[in-house]
């Protein structure tokens, strides 16, 4: 029997978009990377063409994590309580870009003020040459006192800042299109709030194309599917046409496993689970691997060896 | 009649109408106030969660729970809500604006409003009139030994002749006929039966057999009259119909005065199942028809006794109220209601004083939540028999909407919730005198200006006022697309309350309405309006795709409700309540319920249409329907999430409002996530 024919056409197209800038474009980055520009379903190559793999940024934190399983102390453990050598270690890993969280700003976890914040970023920035995402500690004023400090003091290097979400979106909005950088817009886990911020965002003048959606994200075991399947209806959408729904997608693989009591329980509690220093990373990299296929265009990851194994098979996938 | 009781009675003055009522020690000022006849909002029905039924103590003790429902400063003005207190002396009590609601409302405005629509209707009667219960002047020939028949049978044979079919006849009125039809004289020890035959047969329609109802000696057939009633859960309507011209000779309304038992169809239902909730639910729907009934046999100058019919429309639980049925099973899963095609019965069964043995019927219901003021709006709107696919909206607590045309039916009911109707938003009331009906928003300023009904001092908004501030406050720009207030475009009337921190837009300010507090619309109300109109959208929405159907299909939308055509379509369309079609396509039909009723009064064969409509509705569930959340979701959004939905609005939009980036409205597909 012959195998039929599957290949689809599609109208739509998800928009490219470029993180960092060379000097040369403004910045001071080593090196650009472009998410989306997808024509056609993940990893289908006769739908259309994938012209931007899947990327893969690392987490770095401003404050020494509290409670990092041992694994991730292994590789960190020696520069985490600082922020531009762990953004360095990153680097020398492998990652395509720094995922910079601004937890220290909360007003809980020290509430360091948008001053401290700005000089954490600029060390970062001089630290490494990879463009970067920052976001804020998801306290909505800290964010607002912080995030435009931040989109200031990185003015030209084209970052992409998290997150404006439906109800808390002009400041950062405003920042990002005054100083000229990318936005992640917030909407867990729901199409229809996924477009209505995405419109929201829009209507302030700051164009759709310049918008990375993060969905939320789930861990194997704990949700995955309902991510899964809104990814692959937000997709599905964008290249049937939807140009509110034709953005590249960002998500945080690297918390969500990180925080399953698969990667985080020691191995005398789990003596059958097998060693922690491979089950953390392999649910990281399990995760990762499944929601490719729903289509992401960037993963935030925390294990080199997570890393590793996603970049292979985004290759597998990718080859021709 | 003063009775004996060891408690200790208050006396409860109610200002300003000065209405005086006695109660108990221990009975809430709510209780008072029913008693004494003050109608006072309780959506919840006394369970002290509406925050509704508020009153001013003037003088005297009460003793009650603290709500969060007052502030401070009305606290100290004596403010109190009359389920939660109890009265600990005689008292002097002011009903303040926003609770008050004068007990006859204006009818004259409403009819006049429609007098049109309804005369259009009157004329479109097919086969002219045909009341359902209708009465025959007969000459009766006298009985001779040649023709010997029956009283009975002769008088039955004759109104055959003029109403062919079958009949029936109760034993009161046989018992009557000999002497209807005879004069007898008596002379001390002899009698005499002296034929006349002259009499006026009243025949009612029980489905397919005549009931003489009645006979009258002589000619009565001029006096013949029918009462319409809509049997809302908010206002009760009644029309006396001519049954002889079809006209309407007057009208009348109230409001329910269920209201004191609970603002909603569920705070009733719930209220009947206290011990002789049921019972004192009933006598108040049948003393609201009472009350209308005793006005107009006055203004019509007729008697009881010439009313022989009446049609009563009203929704599932409305109707069960009236004929005092079991209403418990309306409210809960399955949703059974005791009965949807209700027999025609006594009027005075239920107890409703017109000719002693005219009949009551009560139009056919499809569910628990599709009534028989939506059978009725539907026959008022003629839509069952029309080639062009027409959407009917009752837009109400319930908005029922029903899609179709002669070929099918199909209805679903969508609980929108009572904002439209002015309840559960801060500064809401009924359209009443003082309500603001009409707003414009000006930039920059914002410059409000605002109508409202009876061009008196505004004292807060009712459905068509809050929905057109919505829509200005979005044309503005001073809410965004997800209803958020942007404090820079509302500019110095945005304000965050001292208590909560709930931003609010003031539209109109406490000296400019000399109100003792402003009118404002929160974020709450802002947020409960959206989600009002998101969910009569989606009912709409679901339907039409139900059906592999788009707007664009629909030739005709039919608006039905309280909002008379004051309300803005152009407004409607842009919140994305009404979806986007030429204004021409849109039809106020107003109380359609009561314009079904009478028709069905004039005519049987629309009587029979209305059931026959009950038939062929399809009834669609949408708690079942999966997708029925998701369009919600969509729905809730400026005008909607999917703007191919709207895509005269959002060029409007981009015209008007600068930079908006509105150029994703595709077109064709639509819903494609």
């Amino acid at each position: 029997m012959p195998i039929p024919d599957a290949t689809q056409t599609w109208s739509g197209r998800i928009n490219p978009v470029t993180l960092g800038a060379t000097p040369a474009e403004g910045g001071t980055r080593g090196r650009t990377v472009t998410l989306g520009g997808e024509a056609g379903i993940a990893f289908l190559s006769s739908d259309g063409e994938t012209p931007h793999p899947p990327a893969i940024a690392l987490d770095v934190l401003d404050t020494t994590p509290v409670g990092w399983p041992e694994p991730l102390r292994e590789v960190y453990g020696d520069v985490w309580s600082e922020p531009a050598g762990w953004a360095r270690r990153a680097a020398d890993l492998g990652a395509d870009l720094i995922n910079l969280r601004l937890l220290g700003t909360h007003p809980d976890e020290g509430d360091r003020p948008p001053e401290a914040a700005v000089e954490t970023v600029q060390a970062v920035l001089e630290a490494v040459d990879l463009p970067l995402v920052v976001w804020g500690c998801d306290v909505p004023a800290k964010d607002q006192a912080v995030m435009p400090k931040v989109a200031e003091a990185t003015r030209g290097e084209n970052c992409l800042l998290g997150a404006v979400t439906e109800t808390d979106y002009r400041t950062l909005a405003a920042a990002a299109q005054a100083y000229g950088h990318k936005l992640i817009a917030l909407a867990p886990c729901d199409i229809n709030k996924s477009k209505q911020v995405n419109i929201l965002v829009s209507d302030t003048g700051y164009p759709l194309t310049n918008l990375v959606i993060y969905p939320t994200t789930a861990a194997l075991g704990y949700g995955m599917e309902y991510v899964y399947s809104i990814l692959e209806r937000g997709r599905l959408a964008a290249l049937a046409g939807d140009r509110v729904m034709a953005q590249p997608v960002i998500l945080d693989v690297g918390y969500e496993a990180w925080r399953t009591k698969e990667a985080r329980t020691g191995d005398e509690a789990a003596e059958v689970w097998g060693p922690i220093g491979r089950r953390g990373p392999a649910w990281e990299a399990v995760t990762a691997a499944v929601l490719l296929q729903g289509s992401a265009d960037l993963l935030v990851l925390r294990h080199p060896e997570a890393m590793q194994a996603v970049r292979q098979t985004i290759g597998e996938l990718t080859a021709t | 009649m003063e009775k004996t009781s060891l408690n200790i009675g208050h006396r409860i003055r109610f200002l300003p109408d000065e209405r005086e009522a006695a109660i108990e020690e221990g009975k809430t000022l709510l209780e008072a106030a029913q008693a004494a006849g003050v109608y006072v909002g309780a959506i919840c029905g006394g369970e002290g969660t509406c925050g509704k039924c508020r009153l001013i103590v003037r003088d005297g003790e009460v003793s009650g729970e603290s709500t969060e429902f007052l502030t401070r400063a009305e606290i100290r003005r004596g403010y109190v809500l009359a389920c939660q207190v109890v009265p600990h002396s005689d008292l002097v009590v002011e009903v303040p604006p926003e609770s008050r609601l004068s007990s006859f409302i204006g009818v004259g405005k409403d009819s006049d409003r429609f007098r049109a629509f309804e005369r259009r209707e009157a004329e479109r009667l097919p086969g002219g009139l045909d009341p359902v219960t209708q009465k025959t002047f007969l000459e009766l020939d006298a009985p001779t030994l040649d023709n010997p028949t029956a009283d009975q049978e002769r008088l039955l044979e004759a109104v055959a002749k003029r109403q062919p079919g079958p009949l029936q006849m109760g034993l009161k009125v046989a018992r009557e006929l000999p002497r209807l039809l005879r004069r007898l004289t008596v002379n001390r020890s002899s009698w005499h039966w002296e034929w006349e035959g002259q009499v006026t047969a009243t025949v009612g329609m029980r489905r397919e057999v005549g009931e003489v109802l009645c006979l009258e000696r002589g000619d009565t057939s001029q006096r013949s009259f029918g009462l319409a009633l809509d049997v809302g859960t908010t206002t009760v309507v009644a029309h006396v119909v001519d049954l002889l011209t079809g006209a309407t000779r007057e009208a009348a309304a109230k409001y329910n005065s269920q209201i004191g038992f609970g603002e909603d169809v569920i705070g009733r239902i719930n209220y009947a199942r206290r011990p002789g909730g049921a019972k004192a639910l009933h006598n108040a729907v049948i003393g609201d028809v009472e009350t209308l009934l005793e006005d107009l046999v006055r203004r019509a100058q007729i008697g009881r006794g010439d009313i022989q019919c009446v049609v009563a429309a009203g929704n599932t639980a409305m109707l069960h109220f009236l004929l005092g049925l079991e209403t418990d099973l309306v409210r809960i899963a399955p949703f059974v209601p005791t009965v949807a095609c209700p027999p025609p019965v006594r009027a005075a069964e239920a107890g409703i004083r017109i000719h002693p043995r005219g009949l009551l019927y009560g139009l056919p219901m499809v569910g628990s939540y599709v009534g028989g003021d939506t059978t009725a709006g539907i026959l008022a709107s003629g839509m069952h028999q029309r080639d062009e696919i027409a959407l009917f909206l009752d837009i109400g607590t319930n908005g029922e909407v029903v899609l179709g045309n002669k070929e099918f039916l199909v209805a679903c009911s969508a609980s929108a919730g009572p904002a439209f109707e002015g309840a559960s938003v801060a500064c809401g009331m009924r359209a009443t005198t003082g309500a603001i009906d009409r707003v414009r928003i000006f930039r920059p300023g914002p410059v409000v200006s605002v109508t409202t009904i009876d061009e008196a001092l505004p004292v807060g908004f009712c459905g068509t006022g809050l929905i057109e501030t919505l829509a200005e406050m979005f044309l503005a720009g001073i809410i965004d697309r997800n209803g958020r207030l942007d404090p820079e475009a509302a500019g110095s009337r945005f304000r965050l309350r001292e208590e909560d921190v709930q931003p609010e837009f003031v539209v109109v300010s406490a000296e400019e309405a000399q109100h003792w507090r402003d009118l404002v619309i929160t974020q709450y109300d802002i947020d409960n309006l959206i989600r009002t109109k998101g969910a009569i959208f989606a009912a709409a929405d679901s339907l039409v795709q139900s059906l592999g159907l788009s707007f664009a299909d629909i030739g005709r939308v039919y608006i039905a409700g309280a909002f008379g055509n004051r309300l803005d379509v152009a407004g409607c369309i842009a919140i994305g309540l009404l979806p986007e079609l030429p204004l021409e396509q849109f039809q106020f039909i107003g109380n359609s319920a009561l314009t079904g009723a009478k028709q069905a009064i004039l005519n049987r064969r629309m009587f029979d249409d209305a059931h026959r409509i009950r038939e062929r509705i399809t009834y669609q569930e949408l708690m079942a329907d999966p997708q029925y959340m998701e369009r919600f979701t969509s729905a809730c959004f400026l005008p909607h999430t999917d703007l191919a939905y709207f895509p005269s609005t959002a060029e409007r939009l981009q015209r008007e409002s600068g930079p908006a980036v509105l150029a994703y409205a595709r077109e064709g597909r639509r819903n494609a996530s």
